[in-house]
């Protein structure tokens, strides 16, 4: 890192330090820690909700905002997701899977302080990742076309439907289930409509808010109800604790952040692959590196720490294609790249000649944000975790309430409440079924441009499947789908090789 | 059933008496039929800003995004607005989703208000293409059609492809066979920068960034005229470089399918009004945009003419489609 | 007896992917391209649905002949109706909510899940509950967020209501 780095980094540090604009910072991560915790509402309407605010205020105070809410929602948005076992957007959906165990086994001060501590650890790596490398990593990362987007779908995909090997086919037709909502709606290639029935509201698709709310949310309070009577009382927690975490679990923990952050970063920087993947992704990569794979999905306290630290490192990641090369690398950053043209200002590697105060002040802004995010949250999470002593037979209404108000803002429309219903019956099926969910979750999020990416390249070969192998990056992604199918039968071979050999 | 009638009598006694009442009579319902942060949902911003700022309107004005299949949601939704208190912007997609047979709403089911803007198409390589002029990329597609790959961010058959192919339709080449590959949001882009497509064809807005930086090279732009300043002024038009061939991107403003002579002519005042402020002016320069105000009536015989231009050219194309 | 999991979720895969395959044959043709290309990655999602759901099938008739299924979870007796009425109630919350705005349907909405779910006799606590939820989030949304919620439309609730006189009629 040579000194114009430094200099430049405190010459951002500056601007963000304003207080008008350290003020705005405290106020925007506040709002958006409380807008990622409602279900449905998450960091791309939060910075939709605030474009208004490029009208009365300049640019550099309006965008350290708009970071400071995309920053509050990524760490927000697991909170539900650990005490409810309702995911804010898809970024959190990983953060269910220990999270959820963890608050049920009456560990949730320990499950929200790693949440925020691995958030905050992710964002701070990456915050450094993106002054000293972002330039090379976002030209590396346009090597991705098409075709290496669609192997690297398969390969995500690939690794969680093989997350349990039990149910191995299982997860695979959730995963088809998933593949195939997707491709409802007029399809992007050819504008023709499909299995949209004639009507206007299926033509933009089944938005994936609405599938993870459905068939996580409400399909898992239909499935509570099972033993609401009988069981419902028991799960109310009286007895509070610190929201901190002990030694023993900062020990598993720490390298699992470590270690998880570059996989999110890098996804991050991917214009065509976003939090989602990044935190499924690690939570699966993570399980296949511990020692003690059984504990995944039943309250490990790493298989919360790994997505959390990945999908925050994941948010800084996407920032870098948008102040590189002007491309917006998610749909948060998409809006944010329209508010910089409501300025008349460029996006792209010029900002940092033209508007210094803007490029440099923002970056500053994201480290600072990540500080005052961790700050925040920890005294807020003693706060929500209160919401465990609400009986379930009165918390389950108010979050059934919560979640459609969630769905109306995606489209300003209740046409989906109806679709939200089915999609919750179907996950209360799925579930009284055992099949696993979170197939079915990453196949929504990744499963239009999944497609778009294969019919790409089709298009850019004229047809011919070869494309599909035509980089290194392809068939290193190739190898790793095979294995990560493979892998839970190789380790489960090596197991026994062990124990004969130690019978023997 | 004659108290189901009474009550339905009583309560469209109550409607038609309110809808009597001085326009406007409440507040604004401001529609961008895509999602936040594009042109569409830009210039609708603009516009309520202005309009509210300068008090040309007293009513609060929130913008409302109903994206989806490319305004088609959006229409369908104002098509079933009776409150003349909604208004909506619009441009070419509003009669190309009609003409591919997306939808089978079209122009005539919305009241065209004013045209406010005008935007131009662009071309662009990257900046280590072979393909120096509009020329060098039209005679390659000449010989074979399939050795360009063209991406663009619309969907095919509606605006960033449809200008691509009038322009090369001009030209000579035979449209019909060159591969098209729609991206979503600036997946285009990173596409056109990482090699992956050779021309991205878009809207001047999207370019001027890489232009400047120097990754991307501009070979035409689809204005009648050159670009008075900034960095595209250096980009020569495609009649220019003589291709006789425009595609203007019109924006405007449009109301509820039949509304109220008074309420039409109201809103026409307003937006008249407003596009003649400074505020409006400073916007439209610092977007890009060409200024233009073409009233109500005028606006409606313009939309009938364009729409039987894009229906022959989509014709030509093969990409016409009356609706299901 | 209740039917096998294994089996009913093999047949609901093939189920599917046999219903989801034969909506895909009537997919209109693109076009620009390929005519089929619209067609060709839904056909491959079906194909893997029925495969799988096979697959299914053939490893349940397997196992049954070995050991037998873990029983499912005990349920509470009362759960049935739990579950319908919360879908019902969802669903009519769906249709009343943009016609009759978010406050009166809300209200409703919210009384009837509480009474459904915790239960008609603590019918006190549910109005409070009820008014503090649907108030609470109202201002929020409103005042803090800018959202604009659906308020009550005459022009809405006049068009049903001729449409059912019409239908009277």
């Amino acid at each position: 890192m040579d000194t114009s780095v430094i200099s430049n980094l405190m010459f951002g540090f500056s601007v963000a330090m304003k207080w008008q604009n350290f003020g705005m910072m405290i106020v925007g991560s506040a709002l958006g820690t409380v807008l990622g915790m409602l279900p449905g509402l998450g960091p791309s309407t939060g910075i939709a909700l605030l474009l208004p605010l490029t009208f009365v205020m300049p640019a550099e105070m309006a965008l350290i905002t708009m970071c400071a809410v995309y920053y509050g929602a990524m760490f927000g948005g697991s909170r539900s997701s650990i005490l409810l076992n309702i995911p804010g957007d898809g970024a959190a959906v990983a953060s269910c899977f220990d999270g959820y165990p963890m608050a049920q086994q009456g560990r949730a001060e320990a499950a929200l302080a790693i949440s925020a501590i691995a958030s905050f650890i992710g964002g701070l790596i990456s915050c450094v990742a993106f002054v000293a490398i972002a330039v090379p990593v976002a030209r590396f990362a346009l090597r991705f076309g098409p075709p290496e987007y669609f192997v690297l779908m398969i390969f995500a995909l690939a690794a969680t439907a093989a997350i349990s090997k039990e149910a191995l086919l299982r997860g695979l037709i959730s995963m088809f289930i998933g593949l195939a909502l997707t491709t409802v709606g007029i399809d992007l290639q050819s504008g023709v409509q499909r299995f949209t029935f004639g009507t206007v509201e299926l033509q933009s698709g089944i938005d994936f808010v609405v599938v993870i709310i459905g068939v996580y949310g409400l399909g898992e309070i239909l499935h509570e109800y099972q033993t609401l009577r009988t069981k419902g009382e028991a799960h109310v927690q009286k007895k509070f604790g610190r929201i901190w975490i002990s030694w023993e679990d900062w020990r598993r923990c720490w390298l699992p952040m470590l270690r998880q952050t570059p996989i999110g970063f890098f996804i991050g920087v991917l214009p065509g692959a976003g939090g989602t993947i990044a935190a499924m992704m690690s939570y699966n990569n993570e399980k296949q590196l511990s020692k003690h794979p059984e504990e995944f999905g039943r309250g490990a306290i790493e298989g919360l720490a790994a997505p959390e630290a990945a999908n925050n490192a994941c948010s800084i990641g996407a920032m870098i294609p948008m102040f590189t090369l002007g491309v917006p690398g998610s749909g948060t950053t998409a809006v944010m790249l329209g508010a910089l043209m409501i300025y008349g200002l460029q996006p792209g590697p010029l900002l940092f000649q033209h508007n210094p105060e803007i490029a440099w002040g923002v970056i500053a802004s994201l480290f600072l944000a990540n500080v005052i995010c961790a700050i925040i949250n920890i005294p807020l999470a003693g706060l929500l975790v209160r919401v465990l002593a609400v009986p379930p037979r009165v918390l389950y209404p108010l979050v059934i309430g919560m979640a459609f108000l969630g769905v109306y803002t995606i489209n300003y429309s209740a046409s989906e409440f109806v679709l939200l219903t089915l999609l919750g019956l179907l996950g209360y099926f799925m579930k009284c079924y055992k099949i696993p969910t979170a197939p079915l979750i990453l196949a929504v999020v990744v499963g239009a441009s999944m497609e778009q990416s294969f019919r790409q390249a089709l298009l850019m070969s004229d047809g011919s499947g070869a494309i599909f192998f035509r980089s290194s990056i392809c068939n290193v992604l190739w190898l790793l789908a095979v294995l990560s199918i493979a892998w839970p039968f190789i380790s489960d071979w090596r197991q026994k090789k062990k124990s004969a050999a130690a019978d023997a | 059933m004659f108290r189901k009638l009474a009550v339905a009598a009583l309560l469209t006694a109550v409607f038609a008496s309110s809808a009597l009442a001085a326009f406007p009579s409440r507040n604004f319902e401001c529609i961008a039929p895509a999602g936040p942060g594009g042109g569409w949902d830009t210039t609708m911003r603009m516009v309520a800003r202005v309009l509210t700022e300068k008090g040309i309107i007293s009513r609060a004005m929130p913008v409302i995004n109903k994206p989806g299949g490319g305004g088609g949601v959006a229409l369908a939704y104002i098509n079933a607005k009776k409150d003349p208190h909604t208004i909506t912007v619009y441009s070419p997609p509003l009669l190309l989703i009609n003409l591919t047979g997306q939808t089978e709403l079209s122009y005539k089911n919305v009241t065209p208000l004013a045209m406010l803007i005008n935007d131009f198409g662009a071309f662009a390589v990257p900046d280590d293409s072979p393909y120096k002029t509009i020329g060098d990329l039209f005679d390659a597609l000449k010989k074979d059609p399939k050795s360009v790959k063209l991406g663009g961010t619309s969907s095919p058959g509606s605006m960033d492809h449809i200008q691509f192919l009038h322009a090369a339709k001009a030209a000579g080449v035979e449209v019909k066979d060159i591969p098209y590959i729609a991206f979503q949001g600036g997946e285009a882009l990173a596409a056109l920068l990482g090699g992956h497509i050779d021309v991205y064809t878009t809207g001047m807005a999207e370019v001027v960034g890489p232009l400047e930086a120097g990754d991307v090279r501009v070979l035409a732009l689809t204005s009648p005229e050159r670009i008075k300043e900034g960095p595209l002024a250096q980009v020569p038009t495609l009649i220019e470089q003589g291709v006789n061939a425009t595609f203007v991107n019109w924006r405007g403003i449009f109301g509820v399918p039949n509304m109220s002579e008074e309420a039409r002519s109201f809103m026409e005042n307003a937006l008249r009004q407003m596009s003649e402020t400074p505020e409006w002016a400073e916007i439209c320069t610092r977007n890009g945009w060409t200024q233009v105000f073409m009233g109500s009536s005028d606006f409606a015989a313009f939309l009938e003419k364009t729409n039987e231009e894009y229906k022959s050219l989509l014709e030509a194309i093969g990409l016409y489609q009356q609706a299901q | 007896m209740p039917m096998r999991r294994d089996a009913t979720v093999g047949l609901f895969s093939v189920i599917l992917g046999t219903l989801y395959g034969a909506e895909t044959l009537q997919i209109r043709n693109a076009t620009i391209g390929n005519p089929w290309a619209p067609r060709v990655f839904p056909l491959g999602i079906s194909f893997f649905l029925i495969a799988l759901g096979v697959a299914t099938l053939a490893i349940d008739r397997k196992k049954t002949a070995g050991h037998a299924e873990a029983k499912p979870k005990p349920r509470d007796p009362g759960c049935i109706k739990l579950i319908v009425g919360t879908v019902v109630l969802c669903g009519a919350y769906g249709f009343a909510f943009e016609p009759f705005g978010y406050i009166v349907s809300t209200l409703a909405f919210m009384f009837l899940l509480l009474t459904l779910v915790n239960e008609p006799k603590r019918w006190v606590s549910n109005i409070v509950i009820t008014l503090v939820f649907t108030f609470a989030l109202w201002g929020t949304f409103v005042y803090v967020f800018d959202i604009m919620l659906p308020s009550f439309n005459m022009e809405e609730i006049g068009g049903w209501v001729s449409w059912i006189s019409g239908g009277g009629v």
